[in-house]
């Protein structure tokens, strides 16, 4: 446990230096970009009942705006982009210079709660129009333009996931809860499985919980999940019967031979995991006809399970307090070629890699700053366990050596001070310092990504982001996932010219 | 819970369907024609009330004394239309359509610090009773204590009767004691809480609506009496 507090601080001084390094090319990509502009926040009115999906987050939200804190006299509807709405409610709920880990809880939170009521519209209009929420605190507290820069960050990162009960999403409360409570506690009291106290989460942030396990902790005895149901939860009640699971509504991956290339995974109509694979990174249709496998709620994972040098998906599924693996050998619909393993449990994030060298890609989970690292594609009950990393950070593991034939190690992303994505790579799964310099590639609205973009004679992955992009790829389309590669885990300007495949929001 | 005695009563349309004589506020031709022949507005048209409405439907009665008609507009999104009698000198803070509607006198803006009484037609498929807790703050009262208080039976329907408590500008909690009938609300220290809104509700369940009346009751300035009661007995879907 201590190894990355000790490395967090050895590192402050560097980073600053590596970050003023990279900022330039960090800003680059950034400003070469044209990301949604602001005027796109505001939609045209629709109608308020005509939107419903358990998987797909709304792309446009009807706010009433109103004269709160003075009342709730209302003034007028707004019909604003669902991610900008969520990112324009957070940092009013959730106070400044808390943790990551409690905002991640808190976008999707904040996140699921407006998606509740956008598929639930209870009848509310003004003066001709009608709307899903209001401004206020009835509903969450909505100020157009006041995003931050954590907060935004916060909202990216778990953008493309969501939560369930019995398959549906409900309604997550959230409340400030009293400053004292600890993690866990919502007004002084036990969790009671339907709201989150937004002081608890920044007492579970700041004891390196994260965003997983601060909404949904199956464990009975020490779980701190605030959605989960236990004893305390005054259930049955609307929406909150059956399961609570968190899963990826979309996914965005790579696969590989060299170059890798991407792999976009949406929710199918039929409500299964559609995989689109592309062999080039550049514009364009996917390069293997698209097929379904898994649930559309699954979480999504590339791998070479087989060792056979050939990429091929799997998915990650919560049940019953586990999560069960169900992994393919073959880039087609179809059965899993392993028999389903469990591995892992409620509050853990999956992570695919060969972490042992051999060539057979193998399961892992990120809980909390610990990597548990498993070697075979079976249950597993004696991991590798490596304390890398904390609860506010996002999982990136990688190939990050130069040279040779090399396992997939451990990395983790996090907010620099700067606002920007900073990569902590390290190139052996123990615990320690980052052994690559840390460095700062993408913004603060961009999602990191990784792989081995450039057919050379290393392994060595590059750093990567996808990002929200309004241009079109394909006349008649609306791709808007914009994906900007590197070569190397430097910071820097693409080595690929950025291109669009394939989309990340509705 | 006690749900409405009947579903269908003869001349009201619980659906909106016959839009008839009481859509005063219609552009359409012939339903103007009707209220021109009503007697003279109740309020004088220059009032300050503008979406109360000035006239009488020729279907409603006269209003209580100290009291007009509410008549809720022609909704765009097939919404339970209504008529509720009011205070004669609260103004609609809403223009228009509006759902929810609030009342409170006149130059009061912030409804909590009331009087004041919101009305409010909901969905039934998309929520569940008591539906009016939409209306209250933290987000559909989930600080506030709520305790049913009995039934109230009034024309065709019979009222779930409820009043709540809600903690106010402090963070504390209210919560509510079936069995002591008490609403408390503490304070982070185990206090009880100083800084609270009383409140009264009626809901009733008709068809695909919860139809609510929720009359916020601080304690610094209380509502005239039986405003909620008149509301209620007065209520006429439409």
């Amino acid at each position: 446990m201590i190894a990355f507090r000790e490395m967090v601080g050895r590192f402050c001084p560097s980073l600053r230096v590596l970050a003023l390094v990279g900022v330039t090319s960090v800003l680059t990509i950034v400003a070469g970009s044209s990301l949604k502009p602001e005027g796109a926040a505001l939609a045209a009115a629709p109608p308020c009942d005509n939107y419903s999906s358990e998987i797909t987050p709304p792309e446009n939200i009807g706010v009433v705006i109103t004269t709160f804190p003075n009342g709730y006299t209302r003034t007028g509807v707004q019909y604003v982009d669902f991610k900008t709405y969520v990112k324009n409610v957070l940092p009013n709920e959730w106070l400044p210079n808390w943790p990551q880990g409690a905002y991640q809880a808190g976008a999707l939170a904040v996140k699921q709660f407006g998606w509740y009521f956008v598929n639930h519209w209870r009848g509310q209009t003004f003066n001709g129009q009608c709307f899903h929420v209001e401004d206020n605190d009835r509903d969450q507290r909505y100020i157009a333009n006041s995003q931050t820069v954590p907060t935004g960050y916060a909202a990216e990162q778990t953008w493309n996931w969501l939560l369930q009960s019995g398959g549906k999403v409900y309604a997550t409360y959230h409340q400030a809860g009293y400053s004292s409570d600890a993690c866990g506690q919502y007004y002084g009291s036990p969790r009671d499985g339907v709201h989150m106290s937004q002081y608890g989460s920044q007492a579970c942030a700041l004891a390196n919980t994260g965003w997983p396990r601060i909404s949904v902790d199956s464990n009975p005895n020490t779980g701190v999940g605030y959605y989960f149901p236990n004893s305390n939860t005054p259930i049955p009640a609307m929406d909150l019967t059956g399961d609570h699971i968190y899963g990826q509504w979309h996914g965005a991956l790579t696969w590989g031979g060299a170059p890798w290339t991407p792999v976009s995974v949406s929710p199918s109509a039929a409500g299964y995991s559609t995989w689109k694979f592309k062999s080039t990174n550049n514009c364009g249709p996917p390069s293997i006809t698209p097929f379904d496998y898994g649930l559309a709620s699954d979480i999504k994972v590339v791998g070479d399970w087989d060792g056979d040098g050939s990429h091929t998906q799997g998915v990650a599924r919560l049940g019953g307090g586990t999560i069960t693996w169900y992994l393919r050998n073959s880039r087609t619909a179809g059965a899993p070629s392993y028999t389903a393993f469990a591995y892992g449990g409620y509050g853990d994030i999956p992570v695919v890699g060969d972490w042992d060298g051999n060539g057979s890609w193998t399961p892992g989970v990120y809980r909390n700053g610990h990597w548990l690292l498993s070697n075979t594609n079976a249950f597993n009950p004696n991991p590798l366990d490596v304390y890398y990393g904390s609860g506010g950070d996002t999982p990136e593991p990688g190939k990050w050596k130069t040279s040779g034939s090399q396992p997939v190690t451990i990395g983790v992303i996090r907010q620099a001070a700067s606002g920007n994505l900073s990569w902590w790579l390290r190139d052996s799964n123990t615990p320690g310092n980052p052994t690559i310099p840390v460095f700062e590639y993408g913004g603060n609205l961009d999602r990191p990504i990784t792989g081995d973009f450039i057919a050379d004679t290393t392994s060595q992955f590059g750093a990567g982001i996808v990002r929200d992009d309004v241009a079109d790829c394909t006349p008649g389309t609306t791709p808007n996932q914009g994906w900007y590669l590197r070569y190397t885990p430097t910071p820097g300007s693409p080595n690929i010219t950025p291109f669009r495949y394939e989309l990340i929001r509705p | 819970m006690i749900k409405p005695l009947v579903a269908a009563v003869a001349g009201i349309g619980l659906m909106g369907a016959a839009a008839g004589v009481y859509v005063v506020a219609s552009p359409g031709g012939g339903e103007e024609e009707a209220v021109s022949q009503l007697p003279s507005p109740t309020v004088p048209l220059e009032s300050p009330l503008p979406s109360i409405l000035p006239t009488i439907p020729a279907d409603l009665p006269p209003p209580a004394d100290g009291y007009t008609w509410y008549v809720s507009p022609p909704s765009n999104f097939g919404l339970q239309r209504y008529a509720v009698q009011v205070p004669l000198e609260w103004a609609a803070l809403n223009p228009g359509d509006s759902n929810p509607q609030d009342f409170a006198p006149l130059g009061l803006q912030n409804i909590l610090l009331g009087p004041s009484l919101t009305t409010v037609t909901t969905i039934a498929a998309e929520a569940s009773a008591p539906a009016f807790r939409f209306e209250l703050p933290s987000q559909g009262g989930q600080l506030c204590g709520i305790l049913p208080s009995g039934h109230l039976a009034s024309g065709t329907y019979v009222w779930d009767l409820f009043r709540f408590k809600c903690p106010m500008g402090e963070p504390s909690v209210c919560q509510a004691d079936i069995t002591s009938n008490l609403i408390g609300c503490r304070s982070a220290d185990g206090s009880p809480a100083t800084s609270t809104i009383d409140g009264r509700a009626a809901e009733v369940h008709t068809g695909a609506f919860f139809f609510s009346i929720i009359a916020f009751d601080p304690q610094s300035a209380p509502p005239p009496n039986g405003v909620l009661e008149q509301a209620v007995s007065s209520l006429a879907l439409r």
